[in-house]
């Protein structure tokens, strides 16, 4: 897994040189990463610290954005329960529709290591993006997004929903920036056993916060 | 009897601006005998001097005592007589009316009514272009004539000019010749003469004329009285950054807490709470910068016009100064002569 983050970073570093031969607006950034999941039931919690990085490509009203975490160990917060790697993925396409307002899809999800430790998550998504710029110096953005989910363990989620916010300050040209953001995440996940006639939830919460430095090409 | 004293005074006071330097004996002894009111044996010295050769100086100076004897005895024709004299030898030469006494300027009033001379020839100093200026000339006439002024100097001679004068004229040289080109540079012989019937008088003076350059104009830098306005201003302190940051920030707190599991409890707050006071502080922040200069296009537009403006005006000047430098700057001044 590590090799496969380490290769998506090379292809964003050469995708970034690219683009910026051709006027595209590139940022590419690096981050420290709090992980924070939680399901079934209170007390079923893991949390741990990691690494991740970001790629936003911006052409026009378009902007393509993408970004990878990796935690080596959550570690639970309850006796009993195993420690486990989590990987996670996100990517997303957002049009500016009217200043601040963006339509944003996108598609991601994680995945667990051993197996079965915890739930194998992919989602698609759909929501808006509201992004401003506080000063020459920094902006801000908000995002919450619809989730289509599906489950390693199988179940459904009628409801599941995304917020985030994202703030970064830097340097007047926009070139060095940093700053941090979370993403929230909430599924309520629901299984119906075999021969059982009612559904059992299984609600998953996934908080990512990050914290670091961008650089724009 | 009083009276008598009175003009008597008067006279007396009269009597050092006849007090010339003169050379000729007779004539001092004249001047001795009027100072001590012996005004007979005045004329007589005076007549007998006369007869003398004397200098034009000396001329003046008899004829003037000659004059003010006569009034001195209220022989008036014969002042009348002598001040004619006195004038037709220098025409700018006159009694003193603050000083001297009524009879005696009566006298010379009626004296220069009667004759025809051009007197007080002035020419002011004056520098301009060639062809572009001209330096005035301002004479007198003692009767209404005809004047005709008329200039003579290195390869020049010209009637400048001829009218009818009542009493002052003015005459305007240009300097230049008939095909308008300046004239040579040198001294030059202003002639003024006076025309009536069968009476006709002159005066002459010296004018120099002196070539230059002309001076160009220099560039500017400014439009005088015009300045330009600053582009660029701080605006007031705003607190927008901030409320933004908070705004965003409290909806997606708002919103995290909101949709938190009841059965799984918040287990990412921290995290939450953490980047939604940094949010905060980085918009505090950011408010509390000292906020960057903005363009002020009403400035910049005024700026664009002066700077047009001032482009214009040099570029003017550049084709004045082409003109200038075929240009011949004329100084006429006086040259001091005078007859």
């Amino acid at each position: 897994m590590t090799r496969t983050l380490a290769g998506v970073l090379a292809m964003s570093a050469i995708a970034t040189a690219s683009l910026d031969a051709q006027g595209f607006g590139v940022r590419l950034g690096g981050h420290g990463v709090y992980l924070s999941h939680q399901e079934i039931a209170e007390g079923r919690s893991a949390s741990g610290l990691g690494f991740g990085g970001e790629l936003r490509i911006q052409l026009s009203r378009i902007a393509i954005e993408g970004e990878g975490a990796m935690v080596s160990s959550l570690t639970p917060d309850s006796a009993g329960l195993a420690a486990f790697d989590l990987t996670y993925g996100d990517a997303r396409l957002s049009v500016l529709v009217a200043r601040p307002f963006s339509i944003e899809v996108g598609a991601g999800g994680w995945t667990v290591e051993p197996a079965f430790a915890a739930q194998d998550v992919g989602y698609l998504k759909a929501g808006v993006l509201v992004e401003s710029p506080l000063t020459r110096l920094g902006d801000i953005a908000l995002r919450g997004a619809y989730l289509v989910p599906k489950f390693s363990g199988g179940g459904d989620a009628g409801f599941g929903f995304e917020v985030g916010v994202k703030t970064m300050i830097g340097t007047p040209n926009g070139r060095f920036r940093f700053g941090g953001g979370y993403e929230f995440k909430r599924f309520d996940r629901s299984i119906t056993a075999p021969g059982a006639t009612e559904e059992t939830d299984l609600p998953i919460q996934f908080t990512a916060a990050r914290f670091g430095l961008e650089i724009r090409f | 009897m009083l009276r008598s004293s009175l003009a008597l005074a008067l006279l007396l006071a009269t009597a050092p601006m006849v007090l010339d330097a003169q050379q000729n004996t007779t004539v001092q002894q004249a001047q001795t005998a009027y100072d001590q009111l012996r005004y007979g044996d005045a004329i007589t010295l005076v007549r007998r001097a006369i007869r003398e050769r004397l200098t034009q100086a000396d001329q003046v100076t008899a004829y003037e005592i000659l004059a003010f004897a006569y009034a001195a005895l209220d022989s008036t024709a014969q002042a009348i007589e002598g001040f004619k004299q006195l004038i037709f030898l220098d025409p700018n030469r006159e009694p003193d009316v603050e000083a001297v006494a009524p009879r005696i300027v009566n006298a010379y009033t009626s004296a220069l009514g009667d004759v025809l001379v051009v007197r007080r020839v002035d020419v002011d100093s004056a520098s301009f272009i060639a062809g572009q200026g001209s330096v005035p000339i301002r004479f007198e006439v003692s009767r209404p004539s005809r004047a005709v002024a008329r200039v003579l100097g290195p390869g020049f001679d010209a009637v400048i000019d001829s009218f009818l004068v009542g009493r002052q004229g003015l005459v305007e040289w240009r300097a230049v010749d008939a095909e308008a080109a300046p004239v040579p540079p040198g001294t030059y012989q202003l002639v003024i003469n006076a025309f009536e019937r069968d009476n006709q008088h002159g005066a002459q003076v010296d004018i120099v004329v002196r070539h230059a350059p002309v001076d160009t104009i220099p560039h500017l830098l400014t439009l005088p009285g015009q300045s330009e306005l600053p582009e660029m201003e701080a605006p007031p302190r705003d607190w927008q950054p901030l409320g933004l940051a908070v705004l965003y920030a409290g909806l997606g707190a708002g919103a995290a807490l909101a949709l938190e599991s009841e059965v799984l409890g918040g287990g990412g707050q921290t995290a939450v709470f953490s980047v939604t006071l940094g949010s905060a502080m980085a918009g505090l922040a950011l408010s509390l910068k000292k906020p960057d200069l903005r363009p002020v296009q009403a400035n910049i537009r005024y700026n664009r016009l002066i700077r047009d403006e001032l482009t214009r005006r040099n570029a003017d000047i550049a084709q004045q100064n082409t003109d200038r430098r075929r240009q011949i700057l004329l100084t006429v001044v006086p040259g001091g002569g005078t007859q």
